[in-house]
């Protein structure tokens, strides 16, 4: 009885959610690798096509994720009804972050299988090692997307952060692979250092660095009525 | 109602709930702090001299002080960074009056739609490129107290203006446009990933981008075009003519994506 309440309880999160929340990256690897496709098609060299393919799990997924999770947090338009409902707000929002993960989880998961099999020279990785190839950036740009939305109450302004961390990674990965202090910060080691001996040491600490920013949001939610301060639309 | 009088309106009022948006300063100033850091890292040496050996092959050299080189490493990174957090701090005006439904009270009173979506671009825009003028003054202020040699503040005050703005009003009219068709969290990503794909990348890379065409919105055309500033050049030697072409395209490109907008609302309106 309580399974099919808690089912219920999600699927109507899940509609609230939207499609595009949850559809946003199973679309943003789509179009990573059709782009791979297109470019196999002109001959392109696998080392290349690899790439590509790996920075739709590696960068394209995470973002999307963390998108949709900064945006979820940021904006409610039903808060006070929520503060009103036996059920916590905690509750209900661990229900959404739940639901956009999961639904990320399974595109990493199933394109990781399904690339690993099919084209085996496409990602830099084993299967078991390729799942911390999305998995520890999309778990990081979660915890980063929950505590900015969170604190900041905007999604532009949340996930400009987001893009901007995005973006600085993408064009200073030389900097980030080169020094030391920066390694645990260092989201796109499998896109640009695969070989590197840091590259577990990396994925455990960006999972233990999301583990902490998701322990700061719970925390944070504890205290409902502080999402009601200024929310900036 | 004059139109002048809608588009002046529009702007101001825009430009006021911009720039009282504690997020968008926020957001900035990070965004302005990250850019500070690379910034320290590559060119801080060029306000005090420093010995290089580059690539390893013989006597170290000496490499004289330079402000000028300072200010332009400050400018390129800025207008290279800066306009993603630009871009994305304008993505939900649009889809904000749709949210809090004003857009249906706009709707009925006079005054044309085409001057209050223009409106929104000048003062959004304006508004959100303070905070940038503000990051960017504090770089250079931080230059002139280590090597005080004001006789490059116009120089500082034209890479301003031909490396940093027009990226920002390019970036300013796609992010105040493209939500009319996009939802805002769709709009972001494609915005980050086309930013990163048609602006920094390089063909390294072996991907096919526009990066390397006049369509490169990041200042790196104008750097090395108007001041022979080579670092980051797309392509070494380019002309005047080009770089000025460069900024013509990007910034008129900016305004037409506004002006599509308008038509497609317009056309979404007499659907209804």
């Amino acid at each position: 009885m309580r399974l099919r309440a808690s089912l219920r309880a999600l699927h109507y999160e899940r509609r609230i959610l939207g499609v595009l929340a949850l559809a946003l990256p199973l679309l943003i690897v789509a179009g990573f690798d059709g782009f791979a496709g297109l470019l196999g098609l002109g001959r392109t060299a696998h080392s290349v096509l690899g790439n590509v393919l790996t920075a739709g799990l590696e960068t394209g997924l995470p973002l999307a994720a963390g998108l949709s999770v900064s945006a979820m947090m940021a904006q409610d338009s039903a808060l006070e009804l929520q503060l009103s409902l036996p059920t916590a707000y905690r509750t209900t929002v661990q229900r959404r972050f739940a639901l956009i993960l999961l639904a990320a989880a399974l595109v990493g998961a199933a394109a990781t299988v399904g690339l690993t099999l099919a084209l085996p020279w496409s990602l830099a990785k084993p299967l078991g090692a390729g799942q911390l190839l999305w998995l520890a950036p999309t778990l990081w740009f979660c915890g980063a997307g929950a505590v900015l939305g969170l604190l900041l109450r905007s999604r532009a302004a949340s996930g400009a952060v987001l893009g901007g961390i995005w973006v600085a990674e993408l064009a200073a990965h030389g900097y980030f692979a080169a020094t030391g202090w920066a390694r645990p910060w260092f989201l796109f080691a499998t896109l640009y250092a695969p070989e590197a001996d840091f590259w577990l040491a990396n994925r455990v600490e960006l999972i233990a660095i999301a583990l902490a920013l998701l322990a700061g949001a719970w925390l944070y939610l504890r205290n409902p009525e502080w999402r009601f301060h200024g929310e900036d639309a | 109602m004059n139109q002048a009088s809608v588009l002046l309106g529009a702007m101001r009022y825009e430009f006021r709930m911009q720039i009282r948006r504690r997020a968008v300063w926020v957001v900035l100033a990070f965004l302005g702090g990250m850019v500070f850091l690379l910034w320290y890292g590559i060119a801080s040496d060029y306000l005090y001299g420093f010995y290089t050996n580059k690539g390893e092959a013989g006597a170290h050299v000496y490499v004289p002080p330079s402000l000028r080189t300072a200010v332009l490493y400050w400018a390129l990174l800025m207008a290279m960074f800066l306009p993603v957090g630009v871009g994305l701090v304008l993505a939900d005006r649009l889809a904000r009056d749709r949210q809090s439904r004003v857009d249906e009270i706009f709707a009925t009173v006079p005054g044309a739609l085409g001057a209050r979506l223009f409106g929104k671009y000048l003062g959004g825009a304006l508004a959100t490129l303070m905070p940038v003028a503000v990051l960017y003054a504090a770089g250079l202020g931080y230059m002139l107290t280590q090597r005080a040699e004001p006789g490059e503040l116009p120089l500082a005050l034209a890479a301003f203006a031909a490396l940093v703005l027009p990226g920002s009003l390019f970036v300013a009219g796609w992010s105040i446009a493209l939500p009319a068709l996009l939802k805002v969290p769709l709009y972001q990503i494609l915005f980050v990933g086309y930013w990163f794909w048609a602006g920094l990348l390089t063909d390294r890379a072996g991907v096919p981008t526009v990066a390397g065409t006049v369509l490169n919105a990041s200042g790196r055309w104008a750097s090395n075009g108007l001041f022979q500033f080579m670092p980051l050049a797309i392509r070494p030697g380019t002309g005047v003519a080009f770089a000025l072409g460069n900024i013509a395209l990007i910034v008129v490109l900016g305004l037409l994506t506004i002006v599509a907008a308008w038509r497609y609302l317009l056309w979404q309106r007499a659907r209804q």
